[in-house]
Protein backbone atom coordinates (compact mmCIF):
# COMPACT_ATOMS: atom_id res chain seq x y z
CA UNK A 1 0.00 0.00 0.00
CA UNK A 2 0.93 3.41 -0.72
CA UNK A 3 0.73 6.73 1.82
CA UNK A 4 -2.16 8.12 0.93
CA UNK A 5 -3.97 5.21 -0.75
CA UNK A 6 -7.42 4.70 0.86
CA UNK A 7 -8.13 1.37 2.79
CA UNK A 8 -11.30 -0.55 1.96
CA UNK A 9 -14.15 0.99 3.86
CA UNK A 10 -15.86 -0.93 6.38
CA UNK A 11 -20.07 -1.45 6.65
CA UNK A 12 -21.51 -2.78 9.40
CA UNK A 13 -25.33 -2.48 10.67
CA UNK A 14 -25.26 -3.65 14.30
CA UNK A 15 -28.88 -5.55 14.62
CA UNK A 16 -31.14 -4.17 17.16
CA UNK A 17 -30.10 -6.60 19.17
CA UNK A 18 -26.21 -5.33 19.14
CA UNK A 19 -26.12 -3.54 22.79
CA UNK A 20 -27.57 -6.84 23.99
CA UNK A 21 -25.38 -9.50 22.50
CA UNK A 22 -21.93 -7.29 22.79
CA UNK A 23 -23.20 -7.11 26.97
CA UNK A 24 -23.84 -10.64 27.05
CA UNK A 25 -20.37 -11.14 25.55
CA UNK A 26 -18.06 -8.00 27.03
CA UNK A 27 -20.06 -8.05 30.89
CA UNK A 28 -20.35 -4.41 30.37
CA UNK A 29 -24.31 -4.38 31.33
CA UNK A 30 -24.57 -0.75 31.70
CA UNK A 31 -28.40 0.12 31.39
CA UNK A 32 -27.85 3.27 29.15
CA UNK A 33 -27.15 0.53 26.56
CA UNK A 34 -29.65 -1.77 27.09
CA UNK A 35 -32.81 -0.21 28.86
CA UNK A 36 -34.96 2.75 27.09
CA UNK A 37 -36.27 4.15 30.58
CA UNK A 38 -31.93 4.03 31.81
CA UNK A 39 -31.06 5.94 28.88
CA UNK A 40 -33.45 8.66 29.12
CA UNK A 41 -32.88 8.86 32.29
CA UNK A 42 -29.57 9.68 31.69
CA UNK A 43 -30.90 12.08 28.87
CA UNK A 44 -30.22 10.03 25.65
CA UNK A 45 -32.89 9.29 23.29
CA UNK A 46 -32.28 5.76 23.51
CA UNK A 47 -30.21 3.02 24.24
CA UNK A 48 -26.73 3.67 22.79
CA UNK A 49 -23.99 1.46 21.63
CA UNK A 50 -20.93 0.38 23.71
CA UNK A 51 -18.03 2.68 22.43
CA UNK A 52 -15.97 -0.15 22.58
CA UNK A 53 -18.52 -2.10 20.05
CA UNK A 54 -17.61 0.82 17.81
CA UNK A 55 -13.60 0.52 18.27
CA UNK A 56 -13.64 -3.35 17.43
CA UNK A 57 -15.49 -2.18 14.16
CA UNK A 58 -12.61 -0.08 13.38
CA UNK A 59 -9.97 -2.74 14.61
CA UNK A 60 -11.72 -5.07 12.00
CA UNK A 61 -11.32 -2.62 9.19
CA UNK A 62 -7.91 -1.84 9.99
CA UNK A 63 -6.64 -5.13 10.38
CA UNK A 64 -7.69 -6.74 7.40
CA UNK A 65 -5.80 -3.47 5.81
CA UNK A 66 -2.63 -4.86 6.89
CA UNK A 67 -1.83 -8.08 4.27
CA UNK A 68 -0.52 -10.27 6.96
CA UNK A 69 0.49 -7.74 9.14
CA UNK A 70 -1.53 -7.90 12.49
CA UNK A 71 -3.04 -5.23 14.11
CA UNK A 72 -0.31 -3.96 17.23
CA UNK A 73 -1.34 -0.38 18.06
CA UNK A 74 -5.01 1.41 18.18
CA UNK A 75 -6.05 4.85 19.02
CA UNK A 76 -9.48 6.23 19.43
CA UNK A 77 -11.63 9.57 20.38
CA UNK A 78 -14.68 8.75 21.10
CA UNK A 79 -16.85 11.60 19.51
CA UNK A 80 -20.38 10.88 19.05
CA UNK A 81 -23.05 8.75 20.41
CA UNK A 82 -23.60 5.73 18.10
CA UNK A 83 -27.18 3.86 17.77
CA UNK A 84 -28.05 0.25 16.52
CA UNK A 85 -30.01 -0.34 14.02
CA UNK A 86 -28.03 2.16 11.58
CA UNK A 87 -25.69 1.73 9.35
CA UNK A 88 -21.53 2.62 10.47
CA UNK A 89 -18.83 3.06 7.63
CA UNK A 90 -15.58 2.95 9.09
CA UNK A 91 -12.96 4.33 6.69
CA UNK A 92 -8.94 5.08 6.38
CA UNK A 93 -5.74 5.82 4.74
CA UNK A 94 -2.40 4.74 4.92
CA UNK A 95 -0.58 7.42 6.80
CA UNK A 96 3.04 5.70 6.48
CA UNK A 97 4.58 2.82 5.06
CA UNK A 98 7.55 1.05 6.35
CA UNK A 99 9.39 -2.03 6.45
CA UNK A 100 7.74 -2.89 9.19
CA UNK A 101 4.69 -1.88 9.38
CA UNK A 102 2.24 0.83 7.98
CA UNK A 103 -0.11 3.28 10.11
CA UNK A 104 -3.34 4.14 9.10
CA UNK A 105 -5.48 7.10 10.05
CA UNK A 106 -9.39 5.67 10.29
CA UNK A 107 -12.77 7.30 11.02
CA UNK A 108 -15.92 5.63 11.98
CA UNK A 109 -19.20 7.46 10.99
CA UNK A 110 -23.06 6.84 11.70
CA UNK A 111 -24.82 9.07 9.06
CA UNK A 112 -23.62 12.26 9.51
CA UNK A 113 -22.26 11.56 12.96
CA UNK A 114 -18.60 10.91 13.62
CA UNK A 115 -18.55 8.13 16.49
CA UNK A 116 -15.14 8.08 16.32
CA UNK A 117 -12.55 10.40 14.64
CA UNK A 118 -8.62 10.54 14.01
CA UNK A 119 -8.16 7.21 15.12
CA UNK A 120 -4.94 5.82 14.45
CA UNK A 121 -3.64 2.49 14.03
CA UNK A 122 -0.24 0.41 13.75
CA UNK A 123 0.25 -2.80 12.46
CA UNK A 124 3.48 -4.47 11.98
CA UNK A 125 4.70 -8.11 11.78
CA UNK B 1 -9.71 6.64 46.31
CA UNK B 2 -6.84 4.90 44.15
CA UNK B 3 -3.44 7.40 43.98
CA UNK B 4 -2.06 8.31 41.11
CA UNK B 5 0.52 5.66 40.03
CA UNK B 6 -0.72 2.75 42.67
CA UNK B 7 -1.11 -0.79 41.04
CA UNK B 8 -3.99 -2.65 41.52
CA UNK B 9 -5.09 -6.19 42.40
CA UNK B 10 -4.31 -8.62 39.74
CA UNK B 11 -7.59 -9.58 38.24
CA UNK B 12 -7.42 -13.24 36.05
CA UNK B 13 -9.64 -14.38 33.31
CA UNK B 14 -9.57 -17.80 32.11
CA UNK B 15 -9.87 -17.64 28.32
CA UNK B 16 -11.98 -19.86 26.84
CA UNK B 17 -13.28 -20.78 23.18
CA UNK B 18 -16.50 -20.15 24.04
CA UNK B 19 -15.79 -16.37 25.18
CA UNK B 20 -13.45 -15.83 22.60
CA UNK B 21 -16.00 -16.86 19.87
CA UNK B 22 -19.37 -14.76 21.57
CA UNK B 23 -17.35 -11.95 21.86
CA UNK B 24 -16.27 -12.37 17.79
CA UNK B 25 -20.18 -13.01 17.17
CA UNK B 26 -21.22 -9.91 18.93
CA UNK B 27 -19.03 -7.84 17.14
CA UNK B 28 -19.47 -9.33 13.96
CA UNK B 29 -16.29 -11.46 13.07
CA UNK B 30 -15.72 -13.87 11.07
CA UNK B 31 -16.19 -16.36 14.30
CA UNK B 32 -15.61 -19.70 12.22
CA UNK B 33 -11.96 -17.94 11.98
CA UNK B 34 -11.46 -17.89 15.67
CA UNK B 35 -13.26 -21.43 16.67
CA UNK B 36 -10.90 -22.51 14.35
CA UNK B 37 -7.40 -21.31 15.92
CA UNK B 38 -8.35 -20.48 19.13
CA UNK B 39 -6.82 -17.06 19.01
CA UNK B 40 -9.21 -14.06 19.90
CA UNK B 41 -9.61 -10.94 17.88
CA UNK B 42 -7.26 -8.28 19.07
CA UNK B 43 -10.21 -6.02 20.94
CA UNK B 44 -11.09 -9.36 22.94
CA UNK B 45 -8.39 -7.68 25.29
CA UNK B 46 -11.01 -5.70 26.85
CA UNK B 47 -12.75 -8.64 28.02
CA UNK B 48 -9.74 -9.96 30.12
CA UNK B 49 -8.66 -6.03 30.83
CA UNK B 50 -11.69 -4.11 31.25
CA UNK B 51 -12.60 -5.58 34.96
CA UNK B 52 -9.53 -4.40 36.75
CA UNK B 53 -9.61 -1.24 34.87
CA UNK B 54 -13.44 -0.64 35.93
CA UNK B 55 -12.72 -1.85 39.73
CA UNK B 56 -10.24 0.91 39.69
CA UNK B 57 -12.29 3.94 38.00
CA UNK B 58 -15.36 2.99 40.46
CA UNK B 59 -12.30 3.41 43.18
CA UNK B 60 -11.55 7.06 41.90
CA UNK B 61 -15.26 8.03 41.45
CA UNK B 62 -16.56 10.24 44.79
CA UNK B 63 -20.43 9.17 43.98
CA UNK B 64 -20.78 10.71 40.69
CA UNK B 65 -23.09 9.19 38.21
CA UNK B 66 -22.59 7.67 34.76
CA UNK B 67 -19.09 8.47 33.51
CA UNK B 68 -18.00 8.84 29.71
CA UNK B 69 -15.76 6.96 27.99
CA UNK B 70 -13.76 9.39 25.99
CA UNK B 71 -10.87 7.86 24.80
CA UNK B 72 -8.87 4.42 24.07
CA UNK B 73 -5.35 2.98 23.27
CA UNK B 74 -4.67 -0.39 22.42
CA UNK B 75 -1.39 -2.19 22.34
CA UNK B 76 -0.40 -5.76 21.45
CA UNK B 77 1.84 -8.03 21.87
CA UNK B 78 1.62 -12.05 22.40
CA UNK B 79 -1.30 -13.29 21.39
CA UNK B 80 -4.02 -14.64 23.57
CA UNK B 81 -5.60 -18.36 22.93
CA UNK B 82 -7.99 -20.15 24.30
CA UNK B 83 -6.33 -21.93 27.56
CA UNK B 84 -4.54 -18.47 28.51
CA UNK B 85 -5.13 -17.25 31.89
CA UNK B 86 -4.29 -13.07 31.61
CA UNK B 87 -4.31 -11.51 34.21
CA UNK B 88 -4.18 -7.86 34.56
CA UNK B 89 -3.12 -4.96 36.89
CA UNK B 90 -4.62 -1.29 36.38
CA UNK B 91 -3.92 2.27 37.70
CA UNK B 92 -4.69 5.37 37.83
CA UNK B 93 -2.43 7.05 35.50
CA UNK B 94 -3.29 11.10 35.67
CA UNK B 95 -5.79 13.05 36.64
CA UNK B 96 -6.80 16.68 35.51
CA UNK B 97 -10.27 19.00 36.56
CA UNK B 98 -11.37 21.34 33.92
CA UNK B 99 -14.61 23.46 34.70
CA UNK B 100 -16.80 21.10 35.77
CA UNK B 101 -15.18 17.61 34.57
CA UNK B 102 -13.11 15.37 35.88
CA UNK B 103 -10.71 13.43 33.25
CA UNK B 104 -9.27 10.27 34.65
CA UNK B 105 -6.56 8.14 32.69
CA UNK B 106 -5.95 4.81 33.59
CA UNK B 107 -3.64 2.36 32.15
CA UNK B 108 -3.61 -1.77 32.18
CA UNK B 109 -1.10 -4.07 31.70
CA UNK B 110 -1.95 -7.75 30.70
CA UNK B 111 0.38 -10.80 30.66
CA UNK B 112 -0.35 -14.27 30.05
CA UNK B 113 0.70 -17.30 32.65
CA UNK B 114 3.92 -17.57 31.18
CA UNK B 115 4.84 -14.06 31.61
CA UNK B 116 4.90 -12.83 28.48
CA UNK B 117 3.04 -8.74 27.88
CA UNK B 118 0.16 -9.75 26.08
CA UNK B 119 -1.15 -6.19 25.76
CA UNK B 120 -1.26 -2.60 27.87
CA UNK B 121 -3.85 -0.22 27.90
CA UNK B 122 -4.55 3.30 28.07
CA UNK B 123 -8.74 4.05 29.77
CA UNK B 124 -9.35 8.06 29.45
CA UNK B 125 -13.39 8.54 31.14
CA UNK B 126 -15.08 12.12 31.86
CA UNK B 127 -16.56 12.38 35.65
CA UNK B 128 -18.89 15.05 34.15
CA UNK B 129 -20.73 16.68 37.43
CA UNK B 130 -24.53 16.63 36.43
CA UNK B 131 -24.37 13.19 34.62
CA UNK B 132 -24.35 12.94 30.81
Amino acid sequence: MKVGEEIRPLRHTPGPDATRRYAEASGDHNPIHLDPEAARAAGLPRPILHGLYTMALVARCAGRAGDGKELRRLAVDFRALGFPAEEIEVSGVVEEVSASGLSLRLVARQGRRRLIRNASATLAE
Amino acid sequence: MSAVGEWSEEHGVDVTTEQIVDYARATGEDVLRFEQDGVAPPMFAVIYAAPAVWRTVLGCLRGEGPVIHAAQELEWFAPVRAGDRIATRARLDHEAVDGGKRTLRFRSVSHNGGGELVSRGLWTVLVPEGGL
